[in-house]
């Protein structure tokens, strides 16, 4: 008599309810992750991802190991790689974290609930975060969040009574078909990794992350990183907020204090955005508010993509952003939005398809927190405001120096700091663009004046307000923006601060 | 003998301490997989500190 606990997004053994959960039946387990050949087919998935994911495995492998158990791997479907092994084991049921995945995901997820409805398996599902299945009403979503935030940590077993089974070795990415995806400086996977990178993060890296964070270059080291592990769960979220609360809790000072509030914020935003996608499951596909459906080309302009992926768009922030991300697999959230809302905006390019090349490129694909930002930045959600990034303005606002440009556009070496962010605007233009540097592909000016004038027609139409308004009820924060800030001219600041968080 | 290879074609990680990228060397040729640290002193820094439960 044997449980299944199937690992899917929660590489770990710390903090682990569904580990906790099969742990109680007292009978032994086998620990299971499936790598799904499909899965790394659909356009979201990425060479860079897998890799990551490798790591976590040959870590969370470790870590069974030394408990006493074996991580079993096999490749496949995952009703026939779960049908097998019941049969071969005689297993009595399966349990697993509640996975809030990608439209494949959840596809399979149905696929796997009807297989073990007709065999008669129990499948226990747990939550590892804030995200609520089957939420009725978003009113009272934060204090339950907050509940299971304050819940303690479950500490790891000691040992656990495993049943072993056949296990492959991973597949390379190339079985999967899987190219090299450009990314020279990979983040480490793994929950050591992780683990070092918390604590980093709030031992020292961290102080100065409220201010650090908008900046791509001094936030790929005041920002916590920790991203890509919460996404893969070789650490928990309820790890992070406990590790960080007591930070605060020590009452330091020299800025620390905000910044680990700001930083609490973030990681209940993470929840906050995922449960979107929880409760509708299609805005990875189609818009919000469907009244932008049809707004932009369907089928986008290849080459405006293109050249937006490669980080040839002439507009020098913008490329450097995209080409520090192909390269390190990672950006700062404020530079996310800034490359999503060009494409969107300037670019008139349809959220799908940049979002995909968007997805791939983020080593932390998170699809809840994805697509919420790929639509509220391409103004498809209806209830947010609409927010055109100036990327000449970002470039002078969060690259000053002009260090971050120049590193990862070396073809500009020659342009003189102030025409760094216009270089169409400097004398020695001439020697440059259309020859090493492109053009600007548009007109960044008129580009953003025709996209805002479209988007707010379709605002203006007749039947726009009272869809908004549902999506608001279905969707939206209950924070109100009064309750944000102290008062006056900090608050109007701070919620601007903030008001990317709705 | 082999191509001489410029040095910003070395492949490259993050350290997870310090979060700053460090590049390959020769030494490292046998088990660059398993390198993690940039240097002894990040290393020190992930092991020394106390076992904190997170």
């Amino acid at each position: 008599m044997t449980s299944i606990l199937w690992f899917k997004r929660d590489l770990r053994v710390d903090d682990h309810p569904a580990l906790d959960r099969v742990i109680s039946f007292d009978e032994p387990i086998l620990c299971l992750y499936i790598v799904e050949p499909d899965l790394w087919r659909q356009p979201d998935a990425s060479f860079r991802q897998y890799r990551f994911l490798e790591e976590s495995l040959r870590d969370l492998r470790l870590s069974l190991q030394k408990r006493g158990a074996d991580l079993v791997v096999r490749t496949g479907d995952a009703v026939a790689v779960l049908d097998d092994l019941v049969e071969q084991h005689r297993c009595l049921r399966l349990v697993s974290h509640e996975e809030t995945g990608n439209a494949w995901t959840y596809a399979r997820d149905k696929r796997v609930a009807a297989w073990a409805r007709g065999r008669g398996l129990p499948w226990i599902e747990v939550p590892q975060c804030g995200v609520v299945r089957r939420l009725a009403a978003r009113s009272g979503w934060q204090s339950t969040r907050d509940r299971f935030m304050k819940e303690p940590c479950l500490s790891a077993p000691m040992r656990i009574e495993a049943v072993t089974a056949q296990s492959a070795p991973c597949p390379t990415p190339a079985d999967l078909g899987l190219d090299a995806d450009g990314i020279r400086k990979p983040q480490p996977g793994g929950r050591r990794a992780g683990r070092d990178c918390l604590m980093s993060f709030l031992e020292y890296r961290g102080q100065p992350y409220r201010r650090a964070m908008s900046s791509p270059l001094e936030g790929a080291r005041a920002c916590s990183r920790l991203s890509p592990h919460l996404a893969l769960g070789t650490l928990s979220v309820r790890e992070a907020v406990q590790a960080t609360r007591r930070q605060q809790e020590r009452g330091r000072h020299g800025g620390w204090s905000g910044s680990l509030k700001s930083f609490q914020a973030r990681l209940a935003w993470r929840d906050h955005f995922m449960q979107k996608l929880e409760d509708q499951p299609d805005i990875e596909h189609r818009c919000l508010h469907p009244a932008y459906e049809g707004l932009r080309p369907t089928e986008p302009d290849q080459a405006r993509l293109e050249a937006w992926q490669a980080g040839e768009t002439g507009m020098p922030f913008v490329d450097a952003c995209m080409r520090s991300l192909r390269a390190t697999g990672w950006l700062n959230f404020r530079m996310r939005a800034m490359v999503m809302s060009v494409a969107s905006y300037h670019l008139w390019l349809d959220w799908r398809s940049s979002g995909h090349h968007l997805a791939r490129m983020f080593t932390d694909y998170e699809p809840g927190i994805h697509w919420s930002q790929v639509q509220m930045q391409s103004g498809t959600t209806g209830m947010n405001t609409i927010r055109i990034y100036n990327p000449v303005k970002q470039g002078l606002d969060q690259d000053r120096a002009g260090a971050f440009t120049r590193q990862w556009l070396p073809e500009l070496s020659a342009v003189p700091d102030q025409f760094l962010q216009e270089p169409w605007k400097w004398d020695g233009a001439g020697q440059l663009l259309g020859r090493r540097y492109p053009e600007p592909i548009v007109d960044v000016k008129a580009a953003a004046r025709a996209a805002r004038d479209a988007v707010w027609a379709v605002r203006r139409s007749d039947g726009f307000r009272p869809v908004a308004q549902r999506i608001v009820q279905k969707h939206a924060s209950r924070k109100s923006p009064s309750r944000r800030g102290r008062s006056g001219k900090s608050a109007a600041k701070r919620s601007a601060q903030m008001s990317f968080d709705f | 003998m082999a191509r001489m290879r410029k040095k910003s074609e070395l492949p490259s990680k993050i350290c997870p301490v310090c979060m700053r990228p460090f590049t390959w060397r020769r030494k490292w040729a046998r088990d660059w997989e398993h390198v993690i640290y940039c240097s002894v002193r990040c290393r020190g820094a992930a092991k020394t500190r106390p076992a904190k439960k997170i």
